[in-house]
């Protein structure tokens, strides 16, 4: 058995493992090199045979919360098409979970041979283990506290528009639109997001590639409270040169959410041409008092390419 | 008593070797001399008397550049035994001045000194004359008056004289430039002449033992590095169905120091010169010589030939100066069939070149070299023969003719403007007219080309209407074959498309396509 298979092989235990059991963003996915909630990155070449585990812990046992994924994607050069998977577990407490499985895909196509212009879909469908009710960032509020175990269905969709090695990028994304099979009010509620990303601005600092100056905007609008909110991250990451083809980045999210609280993700990653390991630790202060206002978790993503 | 007796033997012996080594000096005549690449050997016969006993016999006048051990020296009579023979350089004897033209010049030069010694003479007497001529100007003395009629003669005395011997001195002075103008070319002249010819000579010394008194026809022969040929040929083409007229010519010159004069000359392809070390495989060290490039004003370059050695024995007999330039002289001249067709590159060039195609060349055994072409009495131009060839037939330019022309238009167009697409798409329609103007038929071979792409995966190369010809897609080239009759056109359409993927937007280039560099006889 080849290393390859061996990786892979790993990969899908360490899914099981962690008891693949998804759909409120705890916003660390929304950012533009996401495929999930920027489907519109399948269609590029960098996505290519790559397969990302993420898995993120609370590590309390008063507060649980954990968020598992896999996501796997591969392009298609021929036809500038790019396909992903993706299957996510998100736990709260002891008896609140969703998971779902998400299957996107991309293309791209090039607008006066300079602006590569993309398209990403991603269909979801969602397994809730919950009451009806509406899940919010790291909260579940129950509407009708009577029923278990629900399937339900969701899209992302995306529209970027980007330089051939995102040099440049601008990503437009909408995240959980309302389909027009779903019962309003009555069924399981997942906010809806209006995710703007604007980058790479490190591009005019030092032009390096691997690193990062981004920002990535987003109105969450909850159709149970009625009511949109708006969040801000200014996404940092420097690049320190280890080997010709290894790396070693490290930065942090900052931003502040919901006009509530700041939000921190500091991250370290090693980096090299077939792997990337990265941890990352993500907590919030109020923006009143400056004390934590959700659970601080931590993060561990492991990205392979085959 | 002793001492006188020993004394008379000494005296005697003395007296009898004397008489046992006798000198004897001669200069040898050259009768043939076989030419290589970049050496010669020079073949001299001379007959001597030579008398009984022990004789040493000096042949003078010898090129001071022979190459070591390479004299060989053989007589008519097996009796006479050749004991010793050593060459030496005479840097004191004055060598017999061979070169007629410089002898002739130099006597010109001696009678232009003379003619300028006169006129300097004549001019320093003239000038006395005009310095002496306005030293006593005060005409009758101060103190008595002089008629003004006497003072008007003596002007026009002065006058006339003056200029007379002003216009003299002109004269004499314009001549004595024009002289100096004449000696000056002649000078020039015999350093051209002589630049080659040493005042140094070689000299070799024959010691023979000969049983009885005869006269002995000596042969001797050498080497020099200071001789050498090259090839020049010339092809004439006479017409479609005509055998192809080849005339080999040799190109040789002479820098030894000696006129080779009315000789037998035999050229070869030999290289004599390379040593006398025993062939080897392995050591490729031994073989390998160091390239020679400009000597005595021979520019030397180094061709491939192969290991068949080739001789040609010169019919007549030649003179070639000792002065390195070069002295054509034929060699052979062949009728050669060969199969004759036209390549027309009409994206290079619209009119054909005439390629002969010649079998069994090998049987000719001819080396590289410089060869003049000729289109039915027509000079096309010159073009290297290399005849180093991988196979027996031999493909031959013989130039343009623009008797056979083409036209070749292209249009091609491009989606380069559109907003969006994943492809750059471009079409190209190439059409070619082939017209024969001339009054045979002809076989006319078409060549033109497509591009070439790295990656046949990602670019999508698509042509059409190309049943009639070769392609070769690694190549890019397109071959038609076909005949046309006189007056007759042809006309080749064909098309292409290029989808490439716009997939280095950053770096994009249009034309992503590559061209393949070929190569096409320059004339």
């Amino acid at each position: 058995m080849s290393f390859k298979h061996l990786t892979v092989l790993l990969l899908v235990i360490m899914v099981y493992v962690n008891a693949a059991k998804c759909q409120v963003y705890n916003y660390t996915p929304i950012i533009h090199n996401d495929i999930e909630t920027n489907p519109s990155l399948l269609a590029s070449d960098k996505m290519n045979n790559r397969i990302q585990l993420y898995h993120q812990n609370s590590f309390s046992s008063l507060n649980t919360f954990s968020y598992s994924s896999l996501k796997l994607s591969k392009y298609f050069e021929p036809s500038f098409l790019g396909i992903g998977l993706s299957i996510n577990n998100t736990s709260m407490g002891n008896s609140i979970s969703y998971n779902h499985i998400g299957l996107g895909a991309g293309y791209r196509n090039v607008l006066f041979n300079k602006i590569y212009l993309k398209l990403g879909a991603t269909y979801k469908i969602i397994n809730t283990n919950s009451p009806y009710g509406s899940f919010d960032y790291f909260l579940f509020v129950p509407s009708a506290p009577t029923s278990y175990r629900k399937f339900n269905d969701g899209l992302n969709l995306a529209l970027s528009f980007s330089s051939a090695s995102d040099r440049y990028y601008v990503s437009m994304n909408l995240l959980n639109p309302d389909l027009p099979w779903h019962k309003t009010n009555i069924d399981i509620q997942f906010p809806t997001y209006y995710v703007l990303n604007v980058g790479n601005a490190m591009r005019f600092f030092d032009g390096d590639l691997n690193s990062e100056l981004s920002y990535s905007g987003f109105g969450k609008y909850s159709a149970f409270k009625n009511k949109m909110t708006y969040s801000h991250y200014i996404n940092i990451k420097l690049n320190t040169q280890l080997t010709r083809r290894s790396s070693f980045q490290y930065g942090s999210r900052l931003g502040f959410a919901e006009n509530d609280y700041f939000h921190f993700l500091p991250f370290i990653t090693y980096y090299n041409s077939k792997l990337a390991l990265s941890l990352s630790y993500n907590f919030h202060l109020s923006k009143i008092k400056f004390t934590p206002k959700y659970i601080s978790t931590t993060s561990l993503n492991l990205i392979y390419i085959l | 008593m002793k001492a006188i007796i020993s004394l008379i033997l000494l005296l005697v012996f003395f007296q009898f070797s004397t008489a046992q080594n006798k000198e004897i000096e001669s200069t040898a005549d050259i009768k043939s001399v076989t030419i290589y690449n970049s050496s010669a050997e020079i073949n001299y016969a001379k007959e001597i008397t030579v008398p009984q006993g022990k004789s040493i016999i000096t042949f003078t006048d010898l090129t001071p550049y022979i190459v070591d051990n390479t004299i060989n020296i053989s007589t008519s009579n097996p009796d006479i035994d050749i004991i010793t023979v050593t060459e030496k350089i005479n840097y004191t004897k004055e060598r017999k001045e061979q070169n007629t033209k410089i002898v002739s010049l130099r006597d010109s030069i001696i009678i232009i000194d003379k003619e300028i010694g006169l006129l300097k003479c004549k001019t320093e007497a003239l000038g006395m004359e005009k310095d002496l001529l306005f030293k006593g100007e005060s005409i009758g003395g101060v103190a008595k008056g002089v008629a003004v009629s006497e003072i008007e003669k003596a002007s026009a005395f002065f006058s006339k004289r003056y200029y007379e011997l002003t216009s003299e001195l002109f004269n004499l002075s314009e001549k004595e430039k024009s002289l100096q103008n004449e000696m000056f070319k002649y000078n020039n002249q015999i350093r051209e002449l002589s630049s080659n010819t040493s005042k140094a000579s070689s000299e070799i010394q024959v010691t023979v033992l000969n049983p009885t008194p005869q006269k002995v026809l000596f042969n001797f022969k050498f080497l020099t590095a200071k001789g050498g040929w090259a090839p020049a040929y010339d092809c004439k083409y006479q017409g479609a169905g005509k055998p192809l007229k080849f005339i080999f010519r040799a190109n040789v010159f002479n820098a030894s120091g000696i006129n080779w004069e009315n000789i037998d000359i035999k050229l070869s392809t030999a290289s004599p010169t390379k040593g006398f070390d025993k062939p080897s495989i392995n050591n490729k060290k031994s073989n390998e010589s160091i390239p020679r490039t400009n000597e005595d004003g021979v520019k030397f370059k180094e061709i491939e030939v192969s290991n068949t050695i080739a001789e040609y024995d010169i019919k007549h007999k030649y003179s070639i100066p000792s002065d390195s330039k070069p002295y054509l002289i034929d060699v052979a001249a062949y009728d050669i069939n060969a199969d004759y067709n036209y390549l027309l590159i009409p994206i290079l060039d619209p009119f054909g070149f005439l390629i002969a195609k010649i079998p069994d060349w090998n049987k000719y055994n001819l080396i590289p070299g410089t060869t003049n072409i000729y289109n039915k009495g027509s000079y096309m131009g010159k073009t290297f023969l290399d005849t180093y060839t991988e196979n027996d037939t031999l493909s031959l330019y013989l130039g343009k003719d623009n008797n056979i022309q083409s036209v070749r238009k292209e249009n091609s167009s491009s989606n380069e403007q559109n907003i969006i697409g994943n492809y750059y798409v471009e079409k190209a329609e190439i059409n070619i007219t082939i017209k024969n103007n001339s009054s045979e038929k002809l076989s006319i071979q078409v060549l033109d080309q497509v591009p070439v792409f790295e990656d046949y995966e990602k670019v999508k190369f698509n042509i059409q209407n190309i049943e009639q010809a070769l392609f070769n897609k690694n190549e890019g080239s397109l071959t038609w074959n076909f005949q046309l009759a006189q007056n007759e056109s042809k006309a080749i359409d064909y098309r292409y498309d290029i989808k490439s993927p716009k997939n280095d937007i950053s770096d994009y280039r249009p034309m992503k396509r590559k061209y393949r560099s070929i190569s096409c006889p320059s004339f």
